[in-house]
């Protein structure tokens, strides 16, 4: 019996094992499948965090593009240790794209929402309240930098991200920037003068290349002008190399953690003069060969002094151009400013061949005279003015803007004289004649040649006008031009109006009296500005005044006799004092004659480069006044700060920011064959009719106060005749741009650069609170 | 009646078992040892992503990489030709952090609104004595204070990783590409599992690139 049961009981044991073999298994299978489930968890998880980042990111990149858009956008207020404050009034600009499923939800106040792809993002975004660096005087620290927070979500995860933008406004901070390669490389072979270049920073996209004059296209020559750099802060290259084809005097400014330095910037390249270039017209177009845009040439700097100074690519502080809205500036225009259509550009405007598409010496222009405390200007600034000018053809402007302005033309702007630098009429006399009375006081410590800059005293003038408390010399003015900013030399009435017009005067005083006398009381600022003729009658005055004519003739002998007369009856009727307010009443008027006649008498002349017109010899006699001995290369005297006598030099004070891409001949490196946007005073000048050379190369001076910032973004006309005589240059930053108006309606042109991240995981209920 | 079991029975019966666990043996085995391979490529894969994101992670913060460290290269091919043991197989980046509390107006002449971290990846061999691997990745740190000093008694240095096969950054040129930006990780990872019967060999080999973001502090 009990073995049977024995065997009975052995018979199930195959089904327990079989069942011991199904857990077994089971536990295997159960073991694969959650092994397998939790790297699928683990891998969708993964999928979502990168996706969430991606969106969190994209939130990111939308606000930039809002802020280019409209540099004044925010959503709340920070507090200064990044946390959120107050909801601010917000707007939007960005468009939905149903492609990218990219939305915006609209909202008027608060955070910045929408959807991407799958995903939603939330940003809040607000200028950080930092105060402004008093150390650094290019950039306002109050109005650099903005605290973004943006949250990606998709499903319930979610990622935000934190980051500190830096604004950037190239034309408030740099002196030069250029899109593409900025060149510093200006003159005339064989000539000793040196442009100068102090202040602030020098930026260009591709690359930089600083020299004096070497080559003439592509071939070596005597060398010429040289270049220097003083009170620089910083040059910089985004994305190319820093090429200095000979030693460079650079003095650098102290900075916040930097002593000033004064150096040479050491030679680092010589240019190939056998480069590679995409074609031949490309070589004398502006394009620089394939050697100077993938080198990257060490900086010489043995003493580690300069590499928070000179920085090329491999600093990575990359600020590419960008498009201007043009649109928006209409628009501005058009509601509160000053809309010019392309039928209001109907003034002839003379210009070297080439300019007008149709052949010709001229094209159509509106010229917008803003006036001197010479002479009246025809641009009347309506009610209300949101200071911003637009028009669809070219513009011409010279004077002294009234108030902050914004200049916009879809085309060319001339610069067709001193531009945007007053003086203060009601300046201290100080026992004598109001300094300023004729103009901005241009007084150098030696000379205008030797010095970059004016003396302390005048730089103060200018570096105050920030200040609306005070008497601003300059107003903030931006000019924008589509294609080109011309600077326009030609016409000395314009170029040197402050500097003629007291010499002049002189010129008639000593007539009137004699050198000393004239000297005294017209050119010194001590003096009272009236002269006592020692003439009998006014029949002797009368022929004084005509024997002025016959030096600085008008070429208009009834308006001669005429002006001559209006001094003989001062005589007559008043006696032999001519005080200071009749005086320069009637010596304005003989001015305002010269600049009439200019246009019609300027090609009069007695040798083809000796002009017959008084204007032009005033400008001789006056340069030979302020030199030892005549002729273009006698040094210059030491300029004296208590008279009215300044060396003839354009002054156009402003933010030029052009468009266009080179399209003149111009030959990369050290060259003297290099074109840049200027017209005048040349002998192809004389030869088209278009205006006489008044000053022999290197002789004027041409100062640029301001920014002059090329993007290089659109085709634009190539130009294919017409030069200009090289002047001697001065560009110089302007220090109170960052801090002069930045009204809602000036639209500065603004670009952004991260300065820091971080980016973590947060909760569903962050996101739903944020 | 009382039935015996012959031996022809047993005999039989063992021989069936013998199959039967055999077989089980065999299927057992070789699941142990299809999840023992799946684990461990999974667990060094992990460990590979989990540098990866670390480094990228570090990366993403960075305001700028070293122009020079790692170094660029025309092509892949070049790339390939890297020695792990090269000096300038290197990441150095630095982080800058703004502190926005302070009023300008009090600092000092010397002195800046941001601190600095700067970070460098290095890998070294991890037996001196061998002539090439199994490589350890180090990250080293080195502060900079706001007069932009370097802080060396915060210095720190970590082994991130041990037992590398292989681990170069490099950068590509790339002329259609803004000139900085990509820059490229290459990551092998080997183990040997010496445990079992025979000796096995997991790899993971990953080539990832990383935006480079912002600049130096200006």
């Amino acid at each position: 019996m009990n073995t049977i049961s024995t065997l009975a009981r052995s018979r199930g044991s195959a089904t327990l094992v079989a069942l011991g073999m199904g857990i077994v298994l089971l536990i295997v299978i159960a073991g694969v499948r959650s092994f397998t489930s939790y790297r699928i968890q683990n891998t969708i998880i993964e999928s979502r965090n990168l996706k969430a980042l991606a969106i969190a990111e994209a939130g990111l990149a939308f606000v930039i593009s809002e802020l280019a858009n409209n540099y004044n956008f925010l959503t709340h207020k920070v507090n200064p240790n990044l946390t959120w404050a107050t909801a601010e009034d917000t707007s939007q600009t960005l468009k939905p794209d149903s492609t990218f499923n990219f939305t915006i939800r609209p909202a008027t106040k608060g955070t910045y929402s929408g959807t991407f792809g799958d995903g939603e993002f939330k940003v809040r975004c607000g200028p950080i309240p930092y105060k402004d660096d008093p150390r650094t005087l290019n950039i306002n620290e109050a109005k650099a930098f903005y605290y973004v927070e943006s949250m990606g979500k998709i499903g319930d995860t979610v990622r935000i991200v934190r980051a500190v933008v830096q604004r950037r406004f190239p034309a408030r901070e740099f002196l030069m920037y250029d899109g593409g390669f900025l060149s510093l490389v200006y003159g005339t072979p064989g000539l000793n003068n040196v442009n100068k270049f102090s202040t602030g920073h020098l930026y260009g996209h591709l690359g930089i290349e600083i020299g004096r004059i070497l080559n003439t296209r592509q071939s070596p020559c005597t060398p010429g002008t040289n270049q220097e750099l003083y009170d620089m802060n910083s040059i910089i290259s985004g994305d190319g190399g820093i090429f200095l084809y000979n030693d460079i005097k650079a003095q650098f400014r102290a900075r916040p953690g930097l002593p000033a330095l004064d150096t040479y910037l050491r030679k680092n390249a010589d240019f190939p003069l056998n480069g590679t270039y995409v074609s031949d017209d490309a070589r004398r177009n502006g394009s620089y060969p394939a050697e100077l845009l993938e080198a990257d040439p060490p900086i010489h700097d043995p003493d580690k002094v300069l590499a928070d100074r000179v920085k090329d690519k491999s600093a990575h502080v990359s600020i590419p151009p960008k498009p201007l809205p043009f649109e928006m500036y209409k628009k501005q225009a058009t509601q509160g400013g000053i809309y010019l259509p392309s039928s209001a550009c109907n003034q002839d405007y003379p210009v070297t061949q080439g300019w007008p598409s149709s052949g010709g010496n001229k094209i159509k222009v509106k010229v917008l005279d803003f006036g001197t405390q010479l002479r009246q200007g025809n641009v009347t600034i309506p009610a209300n003015f949101n200071g911003v000018i637009f028009s669809d053809g070219p513009l011409v402007i010279k004077g002294n803007p009234p108030r902050e302005v914004k200049i916009v033309s879809r085309k060319d702007i001339f610069v067709a004289g001193d531009f945007n630098q007053a003086g203060d009429p009601n300046a201290a006399a100080g026992g004598g004649q109001n300094p300023q009375r004729y103009g901005f006081p241009q007084n150098y410590d030696d000379n205008a040649m030797k010095n970059e800059d004016y003396t302390a005293a005048s730089r103060a003038l200018l570096n105050d006008d920030h200040d609306p408390t005070k008497f601003q010399h300059h107003k903030s003015a931006t000019i924008v031009a589509h294609d080109r900013i011309v600077f326009d030399y030609r016409s000395p009435v314009d170029c040197f109006e402050n500097e003629l017009y007291p010499y002049m005067k002189y010129k008639i005083a000593e007539k009137l009296k004699d050198e000393a006398s004239a000297r005294n009381s017209i050119l010194k600022i001590s003096g009272t500005g009236g002269i006592q003729t020692n003439a009998s009658e006014g029949a002797v005055v009368k022929n004084r005044i005509a024997s002025f004519f016959e030096e600085f003739p008008l070429l208009d002998s009834s308006a001669e006799t005429a002006l001559a007369d209006k001094f003989a009856q001062h005589r007559d009727n008043s006696g032999t004092i001519y005080n200071d307010a009749d005086f320069d009443r009637l010596c304005k008027d003989v001015w305002k004659k010269y600049v009439e006649l200019y246009e019609s008498k300027k090609m009069e002349r007695t040798s083809p480069s000796e002009g017959k017109f008084g204007v032009y010899k005033l400008l001789k006699a006056l340069r030979n006044e302020l030199r030892n001995g005549t002729g273009p290369n006698a040094p210059l005297k030491p300029d004296k700060s208590d008279d009215f006598l300044f060396y003839p030099e354009m002054t156009t004070n402003g933010m030029f920011i052009s468009c266009g891409k080179r399209n003149r001949e111009f030959y990369a490196g050290p060259d003297y064959i290099k074109l840049y946007d200027e017209i005048g005073s040349d002998e192809t000048c004389v030869t088209t009719g278009v205006g006489l050379k008044h000053s022999d190369r290197g002789e004027m001076i041409h100062r640029m106060f301001g920014s002059e910032i090329r993007l290089e973004l659109y085709s634009i006309p190539r130009i294919t005749g017409g030069s200009y005589t090289e002047p001697t240059r001065r560009k110089l930053y302007d220090e109170s741009l960052p801090r002069m108006t930045t009204d809602t309606g000036s639209l500065d042109y603004a670009a952004f650069r991260l300065v820091s991240w971080r980016d973590e995981r947060v909760s569903l209920d962050a996101f739903n609170g944020f | 009646m009382r039935r015996g079991v012959t031996i022809v029975e047993i005999m039989m019966v063992l021989i069936l078992m013998t199959l039967v666990l055999g077989a089980l043996y065999r299927i057992f085995s070789s699941a142990q040892r299809g999840a023992q391979e799946v684990m461990s490529n999974q667990i060094i894969n992990d460990d590979v992503l989990r540098l990866v994101n670390k480094i990228t992670d570090d990366l993403r913060e960075a305001n700028f990489i070293d122009e020079h460290l790692p170094p660029t290269f025309n092509d892949e091919t070049q790339a390939r030709n890297f020695a792990v043991l090269d000096p300038k197989n290197q990441l150095m980046f630095n982080k800058v952090k703004y502190d926005f509390t302070k009023d300008p107006a009090t600092l000092a002449p010397d002195q800046v609104n941001y601190t600095q971290l700067r970070v460098v990846y290095s890998v070294k061999k991890m037996d001196p004595g061998q002539a090439t691997g199994p490589y350890a990745l180090f990250r080293e740190t080195l502060p900079f204070d706001d007069r932009r000093k370097a802080v060396p008694a915060d210095k720190t240095k970590v082994e991130v990783m041990n037992n590398i096969d292989h681990l170069v950054f490099y950068r590509l040129k790339n002329p259609r590409a803004p000139r900085h930006g990509n820059l490229y990780l290459h990551l092998r990872m080997t183990r040997l599992d010496r445990a079992g019967p025979t000796t096995e060999k997991f790899t993971v080999d990953i080539t990832t690139s990383v935006k480079e973001r912002g600049g130096e502090p200006e």
